[in-house]
């Protein structure tokens, strides 16, 4: 029952302490990297490059791996989809700098080369599938384009004259990154289309506007043909997932958006009336938040929470019992004791959670 | 009068005014806006006193048990039992009692996360956050409801079947006192409701293996592990790490017997729960809790359960700034004249000692009301 190396083995935590005395890279508990290098994209958007220090940090490319970083105290992680080759010693990131962004804000503002951040594991089935398909269109909106654009090289890996069409939307037309790097790759194979469609006019050329069926039909008139992939902020990724599902060919569509879709407002639930109930706080809510997570915050609760898009698994918790739905997925899950991710788990009835 | 005849028995007190269910709901709002403007202040400063405290406890633990290897030395073995003492104090207390209950899971420092932290001691995190957590907290000093009221085998109030056994009490809370980490370590087991029936055996077999192989570690640890890697040094690290539970474990009884079993300290009867609301959830914190004073140095080795009362309206709330918010609940139940239960720790430990002999005998059965009246 009792294994002696349960009895001798101190905490791991506690071997971290011992470690971090000695080399701040060393930790048996997290992996760390050193940000070896920063290069500026655009007037908002840069690449970050970061080292880690026990070797390559696996992952598919298309994934997005968790970076945690510590800001007045409190440690925040977002997800990133690495814009470096799998397998490669260096890892590099491209953040877009948001006004509200915590995370993005300190990247850009204060991160200075030899800092040592956090690594997380890598997540998410935004990956090509296996074997890869013989036509593929890849549509990127803002910083959806560092997934897209992962896709788009392991693909070239694989076969470098894969027919692929990309479509990739940005507000103006200083905002693409790697623009460079895609021409010039576009150039040098002949079956690579990329369409880069700034939104707003600019730079004496009309706005392409938003993502439409028109626009769709004009540069790949046989998406109907190709396995699709789209990431980008939610209003793009809404727009393409209806489409496909109205042509009825949702499943050749794989889909990432940066935040989880808003609830659907005819979901026929009246969240206001659903209780919460905390059970360790031993206080019951109102849950008018779309999710377990908002109403916990609500409620003056601080339960640990990371990438609020159900990819860390930080904010994992037990539900004791009622009726959740997981609003990336749609699944339900009625089990009494299961872990559920507060951050995309919406409730269906009254729901007792253990916090 | 009429209203109040109708309201729950828990507004009926002694020492307190009683409330009407709207002033109930202002005080429940008062103390609610209290914890918001706490909750939303936290940031750097709390986030460097835990890790600080965090250190603290590595080097103490480090420095004592290091000392105890030269603990043939008299003076190393003083001081290392000490220092040992002091580190399992602040672990068990300011840092794991506190970490354990989510007061710091919003730094979202993997080490430091409620759901998952383990300290140095016998009892069982997961039990721990089931039995004291859930158990003690949610269901303050209600009777059948709460485990931690006499731990199931101590009576200290009078609303509690008297039992023969009960005679000797003052000894059984001696041992319980001294082997005080290994009661904890047991106590989510129920092992009294599974002698009387109450609890199937099925349900302890399935809750034991955890508890005991936490219970098993730590002995390991202090009493074979690190005496067997002392080599020479064998029995002075056995006999100083025997000392430094032994006066853990004497501390820590003193304080949270002080917390809920002094004179004033009320029980309620299950049916309080019945549509309890928020403020009235605030009143029996309050009125099942009492306070110890002392300076700050007092506070930080009690975990701040010095505060107990304020540790039990907001158990999530880094007890770090439970002084502070101590002298604002004072002032709001002044207002609403409700009793604040506070004293010395020796005046308040007098009456739990007052309780443990007056309690062990039948003759004070329905002496003493309670809340209920």
């Amino acid at each position: 029952m009792l294994s002696l190396r349960d009895a001798i083995l101190p905490d791991r935590h506690w071997i971290d302490f011992v470690l971090q005395h000695v080399d701040p890279t060393r930790s048996v508990t997290r992996t760390l990297a050193r940000l070896e290098a920063i290069r500026v994209e655009t007037p908002d958007m840069k690449t970050f490059v970061l080292r880690p220090v026990s070797g390559p940090v696996a992952f598919v490319a298309g994934q997005s791996v968790a970076l945690r970083v510590l800001v007045g105290g409190v440690c925040h992680e977002r997800c990133y989809s690495p814009s470096s080759a799998a397998g490669a010693a260096t890892l590099a990131i491209t953040v877009k700098r948001y006004a509200e962004g915590v995370v993005s804000r300190w990247l850009h503002d204060r991160a200075a080369l030899g800092d040592v951040l956090e690594l997380g594991a890598a997540a998410g089935d935004f990956v090509l599938p296996s074997p890869l398909p013989a036509r593929l269109l890849l549509i990127a909106g803002g910083s959806g384009i560092t997934a897209v654009r992962a896709l788009l090289l392991a693909a070239l890996r694989v076969r470098p004259r894969v027919d692929a069409v990309v479509l990739y939307y940005a507000r103006r037309a200083t905002d693409f990154a790697f623009a460079d790097e895609l021409r010039a790759l576009a150039r040098r194979r002949p079956r690579l289309r990329i369409h880069f469609l700034a939104q707003q006019p600019g730079g004496g050329r009309a706005g392409a506007g938003r993502f439409s069926a028109a626009q769709l039909d004009a540069r790949a008139p046989d998406y109907a043909q190709r396995r699709a992939f789209v990431c980008g902020p939610p209003a793009l990724v809404q727009a393409v997932t209806r489409h496909w599902a109205a042509i009825g060919l949702s499943d050749r569509l794989r889909a990432e958006a940066f935040a989880p879709p808003p609830a659907d407002g005819d979901a026929g639930v009246d969240r206001a009336s659903l209780p919460v109930h905390f059970r360790r706080s031993a206080r019951t809510v109102a849950g008018a938040q779309p999710t377990l997570l908002a109403i916990a915050e609500a409620a003056g609760l601080r339960p640990p929470s990371g990438c609020r898009m159900g990819i860390c698994h930080t904010c994992t918790c037990t539900k004791v019992s009622g009726s959740v739905r997981d609003r990336v997925t749609g699944a339900i899950d009625a089990r009494p004791g299961s872990r559920i991710r507060l951050c995309v788990s919406e409730p269906l009835g009254p729901v007792t959670l253990d916090l | 009068m009429h209203a109040t005849q109708t309201l729950p028995d828990v507004v009926r007190r002694r020492r307190s005014r009683t409330l009407t269910p709207a002033q109930i709901e202002a005080f429940g709002a008062e103390l609610d806006a209290l914890r918001s403007e706490v909750l939303d202040s936290l940031g750097e400063r709390e986030a460097i006193y835990i890790r600080r405290v965090q250190a603290i406890v590595r080097y103490s633990e480090i420095g004592g048990r290091g000392l105890l290897f030269a603990g043939w030395l008299p003076p190393a073995w003083l001081a290392g039992a000490g220092l040992l003492a002091f580190s399992k104090i602040v672990d068990n207390m300011e840092l794991g009692h506190n970490v354990m209950h989510g007061q710091y899971d919003w730094m979202n420092e993997p080490s430091l996360r409620g759901d998952t932290y383990e300290w140095d001691h016998a009892c069982d995190g997961d039990a721990w956050r089931h039995s004291h957590n859930y158990l003690h907290h949610a269901f303050t000093n209600v009777q059948g409801k709460d485990r931690d009221i006499g731990y199931g085998f101590l009576r200290l109030f009078a609303s509690q079947p008297w039992q023969p056994l009960h005679l000797v009490q003052a000894g059984v809370a001696v041992g319980l006192a001294t082997f005080f980490q290994w009661g904890i370590a047991l106590h989510d087991l129920e092992l009294d409701e599974v002698v009387r029936g109450r609890v199937p055996l099925d349900t302890l077999r399935r809750q034991a293996p955890p508890v005991l192989r936490k219970v098993l570690r730590q002995f390991a640890k202090d009493y074979a592990v690190f005496p067997v890697l002392a080599g020479p040094a064998f029995l002075p690290v056995l006999s100083g790490n025997l000392a430094a539970n032994l006066i853990r474990n004497l501390w820590t009884f003193g304080i949270i017997f002080c917390g809920h079993f002094t004179a004033d300290a009320e029980t309620f009867p299950a049916t309080v729960l019945e549509d309890e609301s928020r403020g009235a959830w605030y009143l029996r914190q309050i009125r099942g809790s009492s306070n110890l004073t002392g300076g700050p140095t007092f506070h930080f080795l009690t975990g701040n359960l010095s505060h107990q009362i304020e540790h039990h309206l907001y158990p999530d709330v880094p007890a770090m700034r439970y002084a502070d918010m101590a002298e604002r609940v004072r002032e709001i139940c002044a207002r609403y004249e409700q009793h604040y239960n506070t004293g010395s720790f020796w005046s308040q430990f007098a009456t739990v000692v007052t309780r443990i002999v007056k309690y062990s005998f039948p003759t004070w059965s329905a002496a003493e009301p309670t809340a209920a009246g």
